[in-house]
């Protein structure tokens, strides 16, 4: 069993290099705060797993 | 100071009656409109294009029309504007940015342009927006900030601020706008105009820049209902061009103004709604409540999480959206914006998927209720125009960032595509404040009519001239 360590700024350089993103060290702090802000929201949904799948009609 | 033509009771329906009569040319209403851009624009930065030649061009066509005994449209003559994230035929689609400016010019209108022009208006310019719709202030780094006109140090709201202010102001008696996440309802309810955001896909978004496939609307605003009315029956219908557009026949809405609204059921949405609007909110939407004589009131146990589960739709899509180009210019986009589309653009599957899923859980929730309402109100903002530079606001206790919370009260409608409209009121120290109208999709014709008999019984403010 393997689990990561790396704090939210480490993990946004990480996701931001595997996708060949190369970010600016003046937007950092910013993005990595609306990185949390959405990690967050994800938190606030909470699991949805057993909700219906999603088709989108109005 | 020089003002735009105007008919003697400020209605776009009369103006469009006195130039079909010939009473009125279309031409000296534009010619006057613009006079009034360049002397009173200046200050408060509405308009980012002016398109004078092409207004003077589509105007002398509805004049020769008239004098030729041809039907120039129920808008004949009537001046308007578009965000600019719409195209318009010869002109760069900037959409708030400095990146679209690159690209070649539009070589046909949008379709919502084209509807109104088809309707007699006339198109006279693009207005300020945040850069690429993202956003609720109109506060472009590129383009500059637009005022709000009741209070030059405030914002106008966004993303279409630019249009709701120039409507506020008197500027254009029409003009079109998105919404995504309130970015229609959201100006109007902080510049103390009407605005509609009707059903998913009941108007086309052909040939506008989208900035989150699927949860953008086209809509508009007016000075009153009627004229709000008159724009959204020109605007509705099914467009082949816009893989979202619905087919289902529309109703239309100027038509049903007076039936009043004894035969519809209407609610007060409560507990979430009520917590995150603050005193001048919640006043608003009592006033409302008093004159329509609501006492139900409904709570939609979900609501809070609706929000959360937009915002992050809204950031993977777009930022999937400017992937590319975040690769390759970052830099040339807004400061303010970067930050927001990059971290959507890095956001894991699994919150976009659970959000997904929640809306279609959601969806049943709003749609059991409203198997007994007609249309529920609340207000359409948490408060009253912040000021210009404001980073933070109050929300029931908590310090929230001004350009994420402002769209609390109008997300959950969005994500769910229904439709909503928003009318204006007096809030405090003279500012204006929303009451948000929303009703089960395609019911859009129950929206008017409340927003009518609202009108109707002198608790609406009456935009004036600022």
């Amino acid at each position: 069993m393997m689990r990561g360590s790396l704090d939210r700024t480490a993990a946004v350089l990480a996701a931001a290099d595997l996708l060949d993103i190369v970010l600016d060290p003046d937007d950092m702090s910013a993005v990595v705060a609306h990185f949390g802000l959405l990690m967050g929201f994800a938190d606030v949904i909470g699991d949805a797993d057993t909700e219906p799948a999603p088709v989108f009609r109005p | 100071m020089s003002g735009p033509a105007r008919a003697p009771d400020g209605s776009v329906l009369t103006l469009a009656a006195e130039v079909r009569r010939g009473h009125v040319s279309a031409v000296d209403v534009a010619k006057s409109t613009l006079e009034a851009l360049a002397d009173r624009d200046t200050e408060l930065n509405c308009f980012t294009d002016v398109y004078e030649d092409r207004a003077l061009h589509d105007a002398r066509r509805v004049d020769t029309a008239v004098a030729g005994g041809r039907d120039p449209g129920p808008l004949a003559g009537v001046p308007f504007a578009v965000k600019s994230l719409f195209q318009v035929e010869g002109a760069r689609t900037q959409a708030g940015s400095v990146i679209q400016m690159q690209r070649p010019p539009a070589s046909q209108d949008a379709a919502a342009v084209a509807r109104l022009r088809d309707a007699g208006a006339v198109l006279v310019g693009a207005t300020n927006m945040d850069e690429y719709a993202h956003g609720f202030t109109t506060e472009n780094a590129h383009y500059g900030t637009t005022r709000n006109p009741h209070d030059r140090e405030r914002i106008a709201g966004g993303s279409s601020g630019g249009s709701a202010a120039a409507v506020a102001a008197g500027l254009v008696p029409l003009a079109l706008g998105s919404d995504t996440n309130g970015s229609i309802r959201v100006p109007a309810s902080l510049c103390g105009v009407f605005g509609i955001k009707p059903t998913f896909g009941r108007v086309s978004r052909a040939g506008s820049v989208l900035f989150v496939t699927s949860l953008d609307h086209v809509g508009s605003f007016a000075r009153s209902t009627a004229d709000l009315a008159a724009s959204y029956d020109a605007l509705a219908g099914f467009d082949p061009a816009d893989p979202v557009s619905s087919d289902r026949v529309v109703e239309p809405c100027a038509s049903v103004l007076g039936l009043g609204v004894d035969d519809l059921r209407l609610a007060v949405v409560g507990d979430f709604f009520h917590r995150v609007a603050d005193g001048s909110a919640t006043e608003a939407v009592q006033k409302v409540a008093a004159a329509l004589d609501v006492d139900r009131e409904v709570v939609l146990a979900g609501s809070r999480r609706a929000c959360a589960a937009a915002s992050i739709i809204t950031s993977a899509e777009a930022g999937q959206r400017h992937a590319t180009a975040l690769r390759i210019r970052a830099s040339d986009y807004d400061p303010n914006v970067r930050p927001g589309l990059l971290a959507g653009m890095l956001l894991p599957a699994l919150p976009y998927l659970a959000a997904q899923r929640f809306r279609s859980s959601y969806r049943e929730q709003v749609r059991e209720a409203f198997r007994d309402v007609d249309v529920l109100v609340t207000a359409t903002t948490p408060c009253v125009a912040p000021m210009i530079g404001q980073r933070t606001m109050d929300v029931d206790g908590e310090e929230l960032l001004v350009g994420m919370s402002l769209g609390l009260l109008t997300q959950p409608w969005s994500l769910l595509g229904l439709p909503a409209l928003s009318v204006p009121l007096n809030g405090p120290d003279d500012l204006p404040i929303g009451v948000q109208l929303v009703a089960p999709p395609f019911q859009e014709a129950s929206l008017f009519r409340t927003a009518a008999a609202l009108e109707a019984a002198g608790v609406l403010a009456v935009p004036g001239a600022l």
